[in-house]
């Protein structure tokens, strides 16, 4: 069953019974929204993931390199169909990056959003999404590695990323 | 006419110069009610004329110019001291006891320099890897003020004065910083930090030790893995461990 991948900030998904304390039974903060903002034309950017995560890593390292720095990278999977299942349209849509091979076989948009369809993709992410980190020395790892393998195209790599992957070399 | 030095001066009761004294110019306290006064020497620019009418006019605009150049500026100001006992007569340069700007203590100059890196980027835009700005500040509060900065910082990872993923944020720059000489204290800070009332704030304690790399965090992370409430972050405080003891 293949994913898709959205970058988010695992701290606004820790939403539950009590937490935070001022949070009514049922409801929904509006932290975890700050994951799923939409572009101006209501389309969401997302990477498809095979059913084995063989390409996680990879896309990971093409989000990372446009950073100022290397930081951890917090990351949702949540399963194509069900996604799907919400009546939401997806699409492929490869955008720049500095890895575009990557972007043209993966990239997708969530397109045609909704205020209701974002409301629930993020039910669905609390409810089935697979949430999960890479800390920052492995992110690192895997910046130099797409670095020393070509696979990153340096002139679209954040130059202040390289500078610092090239002194910590 | 000789000028009264007090004359120039308002006396009200905000008066900047009040309740001062005088001190002369080779050290001596003169005592004048309203004014202390530090003495900057001999001036080499007395005034010869003999005509006290003029002497005293100019010493009054000189005096006036001189207060009001110095209060703009910023500076202490400058007084000519033409009383009649005043001998040689000098410029005094004035100190106040109820100055309007007094020297900061150093304790308030490390929290505003604190505050200013915090708060050097704006809280929306605060996002993973894209906190250079927030970073610069940090490393330049811990070379500038050392176990006094890092000290602050960890007191106020236990107030809301400032919001909890900046300060996971700057946590996460603590552990990344360079800087040997600092290295226990940052390890210190982070280490107490763990037990931060903010779930935000103790990630970025977890994930700046991680940064630091030292394996003497991974007994902390694993005690506060097993206090932790909340599951996903436990989840985190563990991988957080296992990485640094894998690598020990």
């Amino acid at each position: 069953m293949p994913y898709l991948f959205r970058s988010i900030n695992k701290r606004r998904w820790d939403w539950g019974a009590g937490n935070p304390p001022w949070l009514s039974p049922g409801a929904v903060p509006a932290a975890p929204f700050g994951d799923v903002a939409p572009s101006p034309s209501s389309a969401l950017s997302l990477w498809w993931i095979a059913d084995d995560k063989s390409n996680v890593r990879r896309v990971i390292t093409a989000l990372a390199a446009t950073r100022q720095h290397v930081d951890k990278y917090d990351y949702a999977l949540i399963e194509e169909t069900e996604v799907r299942a919400l009546g939401i349209k997806v699409e492929q849509a490869p955008d720049p990056c500095p890895d575009q091979d990557a972007s043209n076989r993966w990239h997708h948009n969530l397109i045609e959003l909704t205020a209701d369809s974002l409301f629930s993709l993020v039910g669905l992410i609390k409810r089935i999404g697979e949430l999960d980190r890479l800390l920052a020395p492995e992110v690192e790892e895997l910046l130099k590695e797409g670095l020393d393998s070509g696979r990153l195209e340096i002139s679209r790599v954040n130059p202040k990323l390289r500078e610092s992957l090239q002194r910590s070399k | 006419m000789n000028v009264n030095v007090n004359s120039l001066i308002p006396s009200s009761s905000t008066d900047v110069f009040k309740s001062d004294t005088v001190v002369g110019s080779s050290g001596e306290v003169l005592t004048r009610s309203d004014t202390k006064l530090a003495s900057l020497g001999e001036a080499s620019t007395s005034a010869t004329t003999t005509d006290a009418a003029t002497q005293g006019e100019r010493s009054v605009s000189r005096s006036i110019r001189g207060l009001v150049v110095a209060l703009y500026l910023g500076l202490p100001p400058v007084i000519y001291d033409e009383r009649a006992h005043a001998s040689p007569r000098s410029w005094y340069w004035v100190h106040t006891n109820n100055q309007t700007a007094p020297e900061p203590a150093r304790d308030e100059v490390v929290q505003h320099a604190l505050m200013n890196a915090l708060t050097c980027m704006p809280t929306d835009e605060i996002q993973d890897g894209m906190t250079l700005p927030l970073g610069i500040g940090i490393a330049s509060c811990v070379k500038d003020f050392g176990e006094l900065g890092l000290g602050k910082l960890a007191s106020l990872t236990a107030t809301a004065a400032v919001d909890a993923e900046v300060l996971s944020h700057a946590l996460r720059w603590i552990g990344r910083l360079e800087d040997n000489e600092s290295f226990h204290g940052r390890l210190r800070l982070l280490i107490r930090v763990l037990a931060s009332p903010s779930t935000t704030v103790r990630d970025g304690a977890a994930l700046g030790l991680v940064e630091l790399g030292s394996p003497l965090a991974v007994r902390a992370l694993e005690e506060a893995a097993s206090n932790e409430a909340n599951e996903s972050l436990r989840e985190d405080l563990e991988q957080a461990a296992n990485y640094l003891s894998r690598r020990s």
